[in-house]
């Protein structure tokens, strides 16, 4: 992976090299392990099971089945609801904040407590105050506008994935506010001000300056969450409708499944998932050297 | 301009009762014995969903498997990610781009797809169903929060004060401990914070190099939600919360009294 070229004359300029080595090697041994085997196995080559034979079978397979691309098209949706939503509260809350007078640190450290709860813990929240006797329910049927818990809308397990993408929020927006508003805090002590003082008005300095600057970071904050959601196994495990799985439960169910056939097939489906990971880091990447490009900050990490 | 302040309270009011409000009921969850349908608060307070978590050694062997799990996770992924984060943040050099994607990667690339593929190779290796199986799949997705924070630290700090160390005569460990360590302190405690929740909130990783044979918290609460047990899988996050507390609080602490800081800030 790291490969010192030849141009190298003492042996400080290894240093580098040798401190990231731990981390390259064990990412080499798990994580690009476990995808080159993804793929090995995605092509019908399981010699621990006497299939020996590589084949593209499974991808045809795997690519006509409706039930696939139902779980892919689905997982989009969610993913792209849930982020486009996390970023657009994100930065707005961002926004607010920022003009809130700073001295209450104790309900600054408040609105970040989502960041810190497990997934796990959300998803226990989320079923209780959505679910069809939850609080919100409750509420209702004291108020008497719902008088069955059968009659209030199913918000978890449902067709629309309501449960899954109010966890996804409840995570995501104050990590998305947090990263714009660090930005947004060492913005308004360099440009805005300047263009202040240039006479811009507000709302031109809004358009022309703090969106343009905020740019790299709601990029980044988007596909990382629009990742996160599209990969996440945990939580639509738990609270996604049967009829309506994900990308990566069906891959789950696929590779825990007893008949061997669908092992490819699983697989075939993790390889899809990692591809579609793998070109959102790309885009994130291109799109950091477009805005790099125009003289804006903007780092991969 | 009164008026938009006024309505920014209220806003930032909203928020913060958003995030806090799931909490009381989390813990209204705990402590509520008889709760039917329509009441808004339980009717019977009493520690009985406690009581039956806990009288099963199960629970207690998976708590401290958690533990365990999650701290040596967080000694792996510091141990790692210092080194690396150093590298990135402080020097040039070619490759460096290929580096930061793999930083990048296993935010993005799925948990299941990895803990799948490596399965086969785990097993082989005698891996699979063991501590250090579990360990290592776990720093992986650990690993890049603690390299993107201790990054921004390296960045930060740079390296001017090391080299005032050495030019004063300071070896290179004695520049570690006296220098080095102590200013990357606040930023490793955050980056301990955020690997040990990290492990602690790892299912599908477990579940499939675990082999059944290391089970945590995390899988534990997992079947009780599927089958709408709410309470006893509320007994089990409360738990998940007090762990990764506790874990911080006793971190924090050591290291206040270790290095004579004042205050030490956590992400």
């Amino acid at each position: 992976m790291v490969q010192p070229c030849g141009k190298i004359k003492t042996y400080k300029q290894l240093v580098p090299y040798a401190l990231v080595l731990p981390f390259v090697l064990i990412m080499c041994f798990i994580f690009l392990g476990g995808i080159f085997q993804a793929i090995v196995q995605s092509f019908g080559y399981l010699p621990a099971f006497g299939m020996n034979v590589p084949t593209l079978r499974y991808y045809g397979q795997v690519l006509s089945d409706t039930r696939f691309t139902g779980s892919l098209f689905h997982t989009f949706y969610i993913a792209i609801v849930a982020s486009s939503l996390s970023v657009i509260m994100g930065v707005i809350i961002a926004f607010a904040i920022n003009r809130t007078p700073p001295g209450r640190g104790f309900s600054h450290i408040l609105y970040k407590s989502p960041i810190i709860l497990p997934h796990l813990v959300v998803v226990v929240l989320v079923f209780h105050i959505f679910s069809q006797t939850g609080i919100i329910s409750r509420f209702l049927f004291n108020l008497g506008l719902v008088n069955d818990p059968n009659n209030f809308p199913l918000m978890v397990y449902d067709r629309y994935s309501l449960g899954i993408m109010l966890v996804y929020l409840y995570k995501q927006i104050p990590f998305v506010s947090l990263t714009v508003l660090t930005v947004l805090k060492n913005l308004d002590r360099k440009y805005v001000q300047i263009a202040a003082n240039l006479g811009a008005g507000k709302w031109q300095t809004l358009r022309m300056v703090t969106l343009p600057l905020l740019g790299p970071s709601i990029i980044s904050a988007f596909l990382i969450t629009f990742a996160f959601d599209f990969g996440s196994f945990e939580v639509p495990f738990i609270l996604g409708s049967p009829a309506r799985l994900t990308l990566p439960v069906l891959a789950y169910f696929d590779y825990a499944s007893a008949s061997l056939d669908l092992r490819p097939a699983a697989m075939v489906a993790n390889v899809i998932i990692s591809v579609i990971s793998l070109a959102l880091i790309w885009l994130y990447v291109v799109s950091l050297r477009f805005f790099t490009r125009r003289g804006l900050e903007g780092k991969v990490l | 301009v009164k008026a938009g302040r006024r309505i920014n309270n209220v806003f930032f009011g909203i928020c913060i009762f958003c995030s806090c409000a799931p909490l009381v009921l989390l813990i209204l969850l705990t402590v509520g014995m008889s709760w039917p349908y329509p009441s808004l608060l339980p009717r019977v307070f009493s520690l009985r969903y406690f009581q039956y978590v806990f009288g099963d050694l199960q629970t207690l062997k998976a708590v401290i498997t958690s533990i365990l799990l999650a701290g040596f996770v967080t000694l792996l992924t510091l141990a790692i990610a210092v080194p690396a984060a150093r590298s990135l943040a402080l020097y040039k050099y070619r490759g460096k781009w290929l580096v930061e994607l793999l930083v990048l990667a296993p935010l993005v690339v799925p948990a299941i797809a990895v803990s799948s593929g490596i399965q086969v190779t785990m097993i082989r290796l005698a891996l699979s169903g063991s501590f250090l199986g579990v360990t290592l799949i776990h720093t992986v997705f650990a690993l890049p929060y603690a390299i993107r924070i201790m990054t921004g630290v390296f960045e930060i700090i740079s390296d001017r004060y090391e080299q005032q160390a050495t030019v004063l005569g300071a070896g290179a460990a004695m520049t570690f401990f006296r220098v080095t360590l102590p200013m990357i302190m606040p930023g490793l405690l955050s980056a301990a914070a955020i690997s040990f929740t990290i492990s602690l909130s790892q299912y599908i990783t477990t579940f499939l190099i675990g082999g059944g044979r290391i089970i945590t918290v995390s899988m534990l609460l997992i079947p009780y939600i599927r089958s709408g047990q709410v309470q006893t899988a509320a007994v089990y996050s409360a738990m998940l919360i007090a762990a990764a507390m506790f874990s911080l609080f006793l971190m924090e602490r050591a290291v206040r009294r270790f290095y004579n800081l004042e205050t030490v800030v956590f992400i």
